[in-house]
């Protein structure tokens, strides 16, 4: 049986279609938490987390600093926020330097959810067009996560899933239809 | 970061070792930011594990200094939330700025962009009677913030996000210097008090109208929210305002304050 209760995602540019198809297939009573951490514009607050709503039949809310994370809950990183896991549990909020030219950034996310969540996390890198998410996959692969990238094949822009595979060097390469399969199998 | 495999008594063994070496408690920072600085402070000084590092610190005093720095994180920008600074503009300045005397408190200010975007707004009110104390537990941030330049370019990025930016047409009222060295005027400067303080130490009395503390709770573990922010309460006067960060909460002290604005941290120290 499956160790996982948490589910992070990490997508940048040609990630939203994805991200949305995942949130309408998840059911009311999924028992996972799934952390997004999407590249989005710094200075829009407003509608981004209305846009996800309205496609899940799940809570979908940002976090505040240090609220507890909860099951069956759909949490997105702030804008302009890294967004950390803490070993308790928890959220943690910071401003400290862009990272892959990102804030939030997903090795960031990735990296402090390994190290929290070890066995109990599944990391998943969607399209995107930069570097993002690779070491923090290979942090969960280190830390006995599981993980997966999306088939850069499948991707809208490939060069986020590729580094993704060659540096974590994982496995599970699957297509957008394919990845939410397996989240729905877990 | 991979390469780094630091654990929680690693953290620990770091930031004891700071501790007797320099005084200063990061016992209450929240774990997984001083982990991330533990391992961003190694990879720039290309030290290879924890023990090589507390040898470097016993080895050098400057080593020991500039991860405490390193660990006051700089990283914000000019009017950083657009949405706050115009409520603050439109809502909140136009009754505190024109009182007869006002106090403003920045405490752990950084970097300076959060003075810079006030005294922006000081300078465009004309604003006469305000006297700004700027405090970080570190001497250094006086230099930092007063020698702190901004450019033509900086400016114009803020001005499309900022409703009042977009009407003002001489930047000159508020800013000297010249393209790549903006700075505010001499006036202004001068409204500012640089002192070296640490909130949890400090026993103040109602003296301020308004406390600009975003994004450095969130850097604390929840007691040591809870103590600064017991101490930031005790600071404001009745009917002043503290303004925290986006995702930042007053927990136990909500009770004293009321929130002005349904999507913005800004708060109203209650009267009664």
């Amino acid at each position: 049986m499956s160790e996982i209760k948490y589910i992070v995602i990490g997508g940048s540019a040609g990630s939203f279609k994805i991200v949305t198809k995942i949130l309408e297939e998840l059911p009311k009573n999924f028992p996972y938490t799934l952390i997004l951490v999407l590249h989005r514009l710094k200075h829009i607050k407003e509608g981004f987390v209305d846009a996800l709503k309205i496609k899940s039949q799940l809570p979908v809310q940002e976090p505040f600093d240090k609220e507890k994370i909860l099951s069956g809950r759909v949490y997105i990183a702030p804008a302009n926020y890294h967004l950390y896991i803490e070993p308790d549990k928890t959220f943690a909020l910071s401003t400290e330097e862009v990272v892959n030219h990102s804030r939030p950034s997903i090795d960031v996310t990735l990296s402090s959810a390994a190290y929290s969540l070890k066995n109990k996390m599944l990391g998943i890198v969607l399209s995107g067009a930069n570097n993002d998410g690779a070491a923090g996959l290979k942090d969960v692969v280190d830390f006995g996560g599981i993980t997966v990238a999306q088939d850069p094949k499948d991707a809208i822009v490939a060069t986020m899933p590729e580094a993704a595979i060659k540096i974590s060097e994982t496995k599970n390469i699957l297509s957008s239809q394919n990845i939410i399969k397996y989240i729905l199998n877990l | 970061m991979s390469e780094f495999k630091i654990s929680v008594s690693d953290v620990n063994q770091v930031y004891s070792e700071i501790k007797s070496l320099a005084n200063f408690d990061f016992i209450d920072y929240a774990f997984s930011f001083k982990r991330r600085r533990i391992i961003l402070f190694m990879k720039t000084q290309k030290v290879l594990n924890v023990d090589d590092l507390i040898y470097r610190f016993n080895q050098s005093e400057k080593i020991v200094s500039d991860f405490i720095k390193f660990c006051f994180v700089p990283q914000t920008e000019l009017f950083r939330d657009a949405e706050l600074w115009n409520y603050l503009n439109e809502k909140v300045f136009p009754k505190l700025l024109f009182k007869k005397e006002v106090n403003i408190h920045i405490p752990y200010c950084t970097g300076g962009e959060e003075v810079y975007s006030l005294m922006f707004f000081l300078g465009l009110f004309q604003s006469a009677s305000v006297i700004v104390t700027v405090s970080h537990p570190l001497f250094e941030n006086e230099n930092l913030i007063r020698n702190r330049n901004f450019t033509q370019q900086d400016l114009k990025k803020c001005v499309k996000n900022i409703e009042l930016l977009n009407n003002v047409l001489n930047l000159e009222d508020v800013f000297i210097g010249h393209t790549n060295q903006m700075r505010i005027n001499h006036f202004y400067r001068g409204k500012v008090n640089f002192i070296k303080e640490k909130i949890t130490n400090q026993q103040y009395v109602s003296e301020f109208d308004l406390v600009l503390f975003r994004n450095r709770l969130i850097y604390f573990n929840e007691n040591l929210q809870s103590t600064v922010l017991h101490k930031l309460s005790a600071s404001i006067k009745k009917g002043g305002y503290l303004i925290l960060g986006d995702k930042e909460i007053l927990g136990q002290m909500s009770g004293k304050f009321k929130r002005t604005a349904a999507n913005l941290s800004v708060y109203k120290k209650r009267i009664f």
